[in-house]
């Protein structure tokens, strides 16, 4: 909220001062540590501002308010916007101050109100607008007697103004015919009355100065009105919190309105870790039910509220905050004394992990607010210092102010929705039965450390102990050596599993939005039982100790079990199912699967790769092509296998595998996995899955995995260059490995002279810099990589142990950078039809099926003609 | 003059009595022989050698016009290019090139952020393989925070799009990128030379805290980093006549499994126990405890030989730290027996000491202060636990 001592400046400049006080009341408010007498002088500023005291106020007061001198007009505090406080706070003051929303403090209620109607006379009774003219209260904006008050806080008046007249929703501490009302006082609406709550200095005591109430359409200008403050006023009741003194200087401009302009309040010193009193969690009006989003300040540098959105449903708020730094890992209701004896479930932790626009983690919390407009002291633990040990250092005090003018409402709440329940302070809430949070994550990305989604671990399974059918997992830094389903309970519809992981590291894991702690563990093993969600992937997140520090590694798994499967699970959500079909061979049986539909007829194939947590349907009938298969599995995922054996000099296959020497140990344990080689089988599989696909866990340890249509590909092979040319896909090529001057296809040679395509070197000596400038997603290369069968006249040797580690090598260097690669043997069929065949690869690899199909059946009808 | 041969004098009486207190056993790592020849540079004159104290795993060599040689023993040799100069020709293909200023490095070597930071020169790294929740050191953190420091993936696999788009001048791994050797290699394809960080290999405690020399050369920051690691060895120079008191040391932390972690008696922390008058009590262990940092044991075991020690020290870098005794049977009743329960002489470690290899030194006066009975609130890493 910035201050306008612009603004100021020109109101004061506008003004004409006389007899009444003009005093500038200012911007930058900043706390007091004094406590206030009901005497206190306007200035009790440390530092040297001078601030003149106000124009006496005896001549002000006994005079009939009649006068034609326009009076002076302080400026409220307030900014012309619904603001219901006047007191603006300052975001530089770390301590907790207290807006001006007012407690229902007990305030001196002055006697009955003795209007008398004379012209002459006002009494100075208490706060209330009377008539200009004859002192009488305005019946229009009466006073609710007794809610409003005046009351001594910080060394200046408070004003609590109620009325039970609605049609006017803001002052205007000015004279009627002021043309440009630009401060006024806003008031909200309270029950069936408007407030308006706004501060004057405590020169203002006892006298009256020009209002007008107006609207959004009007002001009242009838009559000229006045404002009347009354002579003796109380200190406030409630105690001022400790803060640190700042200069506070109010200026009173000389009659000749030469006004000082507003100093603004110097910054108060940061914090020490002294722990704040907890202010008694007064309720402040609840905004009515629905969602906004709303400004929060803490008033500390390090501890920055970024984005909160704050629920009110009944009376009852909370809301979810997201701070700028990902340091915290917990928050506490309380002080950070009351933190570190809490019980953990007393903790809030935080929800989810966000990345903000220019990259940063930030972390997102369920706070519940008590109160709005006043700070709520709340403890932050320092995710590095709890995992220190460092009691001293992990709790910090802080303080969250919602501040209720930022509110924008941005939906409403729904009956239906649940209210969450964050944690109130000290309490331990039920854990299983708690509802994950009003945002949970989504469950499909394991890769965001510190939160976990909800798990649907219902089953219909009947109540008991099974064993998992098929189990498979991913994720981890790669350092885990396994990790195994031990078994499945399932109690009261809800499955678990057992989980056995091969380190004896972890401490605890995380899942479902709950923490839980090992069953049994040994050096080399800890145990675990977390809920699952049948015959899907679940995600959790492990906190290992491994490796000196305590730091969460997020896993995914997934728990295949025959019996828990209904009908359906595997069911396609095509639009329109019959264009997924595809006819199997000599039969009149279909099977539903999008990418087989294109291409054509199919078969069942009884070696068809056997997958966890896939279903296999059929596999594509081959005609001519000898080096490449197709099979299709449910959920339009379809496998290709591309032969890397056949008719190529493969001894190595042949050979055992061989220990590979470790190389020396530095002094962390090293728990390393032994991963599959995805290039060292007879043939390579590859499994093809549109962007939205969800895998089963651990799939991507078996074979490659590639999105389809691919976007960025490198092609190191020149049959696979024209192919792809000819389906008109060239413009995803975005580096090759010829130049531009051998280059067989036209387009690409251009491309390449204006360096829209990267030279990325050859399958011997490619440039990795340049593929990854090119941002490639897939890698073609030539089947020359691959030993061939010499001639027999041949003088060359080959040694293919080598050729074979070469492409092995490379694969893992591709792999490095998240490239697939496919070895293009369309160069090696024998028969036309079947390097023909190829098209159809790179159909499915590209999104151009029927291309591919089209190119295939043209060239077997020429074919079919010769 | 005077003072370096004085310090060298001392380094190598130290040094002598440290092994002569240490019983024998195997060295973790046998370094280049210290009759290693002054590395001829085309076209450059050799002048100086840096000084080193404890460190055995590195020398600096410098020549004219600001070019200086880290030769990291056993493993490659960097030649800095001041600013604005070139490669002299004829340099040998195998020295590797740093083009100064070196202010885009790639950290992945967490225990030497701490190094930069104590030479104050966390502005040169601009990439970092840890998250900013993962850094204990302020500095680090804040700069994350504030987004001068990027993450930049974990050391197994680094984002290499960015590496190239910050223009990485300099990728600093710890030896776990050995496990690595294709990820190494691709950082190197993108043109980033890659330096292995080996301090873990010193030693002497001290000796690993003396590589901020080494940074402190690629930086042009010899001297902070020298007067820093001055002050952090004053602690040697202060218990070079110390009489060792003879009290015996147990350091070690339960795992949640039941069983007790200790060190290894060639591991660093008895060392440290060592220079600062004590005698780290597990002195003997099998030998395959030599090839680790730490060893497992039963509690029996522990038991077996702890009982008697006079302080037991828990270290709550890897496990929760303990807050007073209660914390301590709950772990085990048997805790009970110890001598140093019964004596009031428990205590814990309590910060990352992997992550504060800059002040390692501070453990060894505060591990002196605990033997000595002295000022327990001068202690950086230790506190009483009652």
């Amino acid at each position: 909220m910035k201050r306008n001592s612009k603004r100021f400046l020109a109101l004061m400049i506008s003004v004409n001062m006389a007899l009444t006080p003009a005093i500038a009341i200012y911007a930058e408010d900043t706390n007091n540590a004094a406590s206030q007498t009901e005497e206190a002088t306007p200035t009790p500023a440390p530092t040297a501002t001078p601030a003149p005291t106000a124009t006496p106020e005896p001549p002000a007061t006994p005079e009939p308010p009649v006068t034609s001198e326009p009076t002076a007009t302080p400026e409220p505090t307030a900014t012309p916007t619904q603001e219901p406080t006047a007191t603006p706070k300052p975001t530089a003051t770390p301590t907790p101050e207290p807006t001006a929303t007012p407690k229902p403090t007990a305030t001196p209620k002055p006697s009955a109100d003795s209007e008398s109607g004379t012209t002459a006379s006002i009494t100075y009774d208490r706060v209330k607008f009377v008539k200009a003219a004859d002192g009488t209260e305005f019946k229009m904006f009466a006073a609710a007697q007794s809610e409003t008050e005046a009351v001594i806080k910080d060394g200046k008046i408070e004003i609590t103004f109620v009325t039970a007249n609605t049609s006017y929703d803001r002052i205007y501490l000015g004279k009627k015919d002021d043309a440009a009302k630009s401060s006024t006082v806003s008031g909200v609406k309270d029950g069936d009355n408007y407030k308006f709550v706004f501060t004057l200095p405590v020169s203002a005591k006892g006298t009256a100065m020009n209002a007008v109430p107006g609207n959004a359409s009007k002001w009242y200008t009838s009559q000229d009105l006045l404002l009347v403050i009354p002579s003796t006023i109380k200190a406030a009741a409630t105690p001022t919190p400790t803060a640190t003194p700042t200069p506070e200087a109010t200026a009173t401009p000389a009659p000749e309105a030469t006004a000082t302009p507003a100093p603004t309040a110097t910054p108060t010193p940061k914090p020490t870790a002294t722990s704040t009193p907890t202010p008694v969690p007064e309720k402040t009006e609840a905004l009515s039910d629905g969602v906004y989003s709303v400004a929060v300040s803490t008033g500390a540098e390090m501890f920055k509220v970024v984005n909160a959105e704050l629920t009110s449903k009944g009376g009852k708020m909370y809301a979810v905050i997201t701070l700028s730094s990902s340091g915290y890992d917990a928050l506490y209701v309380g002080t950070a004394e009351q933190a570190l004896n809490a019980a953990d479930s007393a903790l809030i932790y935080y929800d989810s992990v966000v990345t903000s626009a220019d990259g940063k983690e930030q972390r997102t919390f369920t706070v519940p607010v008590a109160t709005l407009d006043q700070p709520i002291a709340i403890a932050s633990r320092s995710q590095r210092y709890y995992e220190a040990g460092d009691t001293s250092r992990m709790w910090y005090n802080r303080t969250l102010t919602f501040d209720s003018s930022s509110a924008k409402k941005i939906a409403d709440v729904s009956e239906e929705e649940a209210t969450p329940t964050p944690k109130p302070e000290g309490t331990a809430t039920p854990t299983p039965e708690a509802t994950p949070g009003p945002k949970p994550t989504t469950a499909p990305n394991p890769s965001k450390p510190g939160s976990t989604g909800s798990v649907n671990s219902s089953t219909g399974l009947a109540d008991g102990v099974y064993k998992a059918d098929s189990f498979s997992w991913s994720g981890g830094s790669g350092r885990l050596k396994g990790m195994s389903c031990d078994k499945i309970t399932v109690k009261g519809g809800k499955a678990s599993a057992t989980i056995t992981i091969s380190s004896g590291s972890y401490s605890y894991v995380k899942a479902d939005g709950r923490t839980f702690y090992p069953v049994a563990q040994t050096s080399k093993s800890t145990t675990f039982e977390i809920p699952v969600a049948l015959n899907a992937n679940t995600n959790f997140i492990g906190c290992t100790t491994a490796m000196s520090q305590a730091h969460e590694v997020a896993y995914q798994i997934y728990v295949g079990l025959e019996a828990a499967k209904t009908s359906g699970t595997a069911s396609n959500t095509a639009k329109n199912e019959e264009e997924k079909k595809a006819v199997i061979a000599g039969t009149e049986d279909t099977i539903t699967n999008a990418v087989a539909a294109k291409l054509g007829e199919v078969e069942v194939d009884e070696d068809a790769p056997e997958i966890l947590g896939l279903t296999y349907q059929a596999s594509l009938k081959i005609n001519d092509a000898e080096y490449f298969k197709v099979h299709f599995y449910e959920n339009d995922l379809a496998i290709l296998e591309i032969d890397v054996a056949t008719d190529l000099d493969r001894e190595d296959l042949e050979e055992t595998e061989e220990e590979s020497a470790a190389p020396e140990l530095p002094e962390e344990e090293a728990e390393i996995e032994e991963e599959k080689d995805l290039y060292g089988d007879e043939s390579i599989l590859y499994l093809l899955a549109d962007e939205e696909a969800e895998l089963p866990a651990g799939v991507e340890k078996e074979m490659q995995v590639i999105r389809v249509p691919v976007e960025n590909v490198y092609v190191s092979s020149d049959a696979a260059l024209m192919v792809l040319a000819d389906l008109g896909v060239s413009e995803q090529i975005k580096a090759v490995s010829t130049d531009a001057e051998t280059c067989p296809v036209e387009e690409i040679k251009e491309a390449l002279e204006k360096e829209e395509i990267l030279d990325a070197g050859s399958a011997d000596a490619p440039g990795f810099k340049a593929l990854v400038k090119s941002d490639c997603e897939l890698a073609i290369v030539t089947a020359d990589i691959l030993p061939h069968i010499p001639e027999e006249d041949a003088e060359e040797t080959v040694d293919s142990a080598a050729m074979v580690q070469n492409m092995k090598d490379l694969g893992g260097q591709l792999g490095l950078l998240n490239m697939p690669m496919i070895i293009d043997r369309s160069a090696d069929e024998k028969e036309e039809l079947g390097a023909c065949e190829w098209y159809k690869v790179y159909g499915m690899l590209f999104g151009c099926e029927d291309e591919a199909v089209k190119f295939y059946k043209e060239a077997a009808e020429t074919e079919k003609m010769n | 003059m005077k003072m370096k041969l004085r310090k060298q004098v001392i380094g190598i009486l130290l040094t002598g009595s440290l092994l002569a207190g240490i019983p024998a056993a195997a060295p973790m790592q046998i370094w280049a022989s210290e009759e290693a020849e002054i590395p001829a540079l085309p076209g450059l004159t050799y002048e100086h050698k840096m000084d080193l104290t404890f460190a055995e795993g590195f020398d600096v060599y410098y020549y004219t016009d600001g070019y200086k040689l880290l030769d990291i023993h056993g493993d490659r040799q960097y030649l800095t290019i001041p600013e604005g100069k070139e490669a002299p020709e004829g340099v040998d293909d195998d020295i590797v090139l740093l083009h100064q200023p070196l202010d885009k490095i790639y950290l992945a070597a967490t225990a030497t952020m701490s190094l930069f930071d104590a030479i104050d020169a966390i502005d040169s790294i601009r990439l970092s393989a840890v998250q900013a929740s993962g850094w204990y050191i302020e500095h680090a953190a804040q700069a994350m925070e504030a987004g001068e420091i990027l993450f930049a993936g974990k050391y197994s696999e680094p984002d290499y799009e960015l590496l190239i788009n910050e223009e990485c001048d300099l990728a600093i791994e710890s030896t776990m990128i050995l496990h690595s050797p294709k990820v190494q290699e691709m950082i190197e394809a993108m043109d980033v030379p890659v330096l292995i960080d080996r301090s873990s290999y010193e030693n002497h405690p001290l000796g690993r805290t003396e590589w901020v020399k080494a940074y402190g050369a690629l930086t042009d920051r010899e001297e902070i980093a020298a007067a820093f690691f001055d002050e952090q060895a004053k602690v040697i120079d202060k218990l070079k006549d110390f009489q060792n008191t003879e009290k015996t040391v147990a350091f070690f932390y339960i795992s949640s499994d039941g069983s007790v972690v200790v060190r290894s008696p060639e591991d660093y922390v008895p060392k440290m126990i060592e220079i600062a008058g004590g005698r780290y009590i597990f002195d003997t262990l099998d030998g395959e405890a030599l090839k680790k940092s730490s060893v497992n044991l039963t509690m029996e075991e522990f038991y077996a030989t702890a009982i008697d020690a006079d302080y037991l020290v828990y270290n709550a870098t890897i496990d929760d730290p303990i807050y007073n005794i209660d914390d301590l049977y709950q772990k085990d009743v048997l805790f009970a027996d110890f001598k140093a329960v019964q004596e009031g002489n428990v205590w814990c470690a309590g910060k990352y000491l992997y992550q504060a290899t800059d002040i390692v030194g501070n453990l060894i006066t505060d591990l002196n202060l605990m033997l000595t009975d002295g000022d327990a609130a001068e202690m950086t890493f230790l506190t009483k636990i009652e």
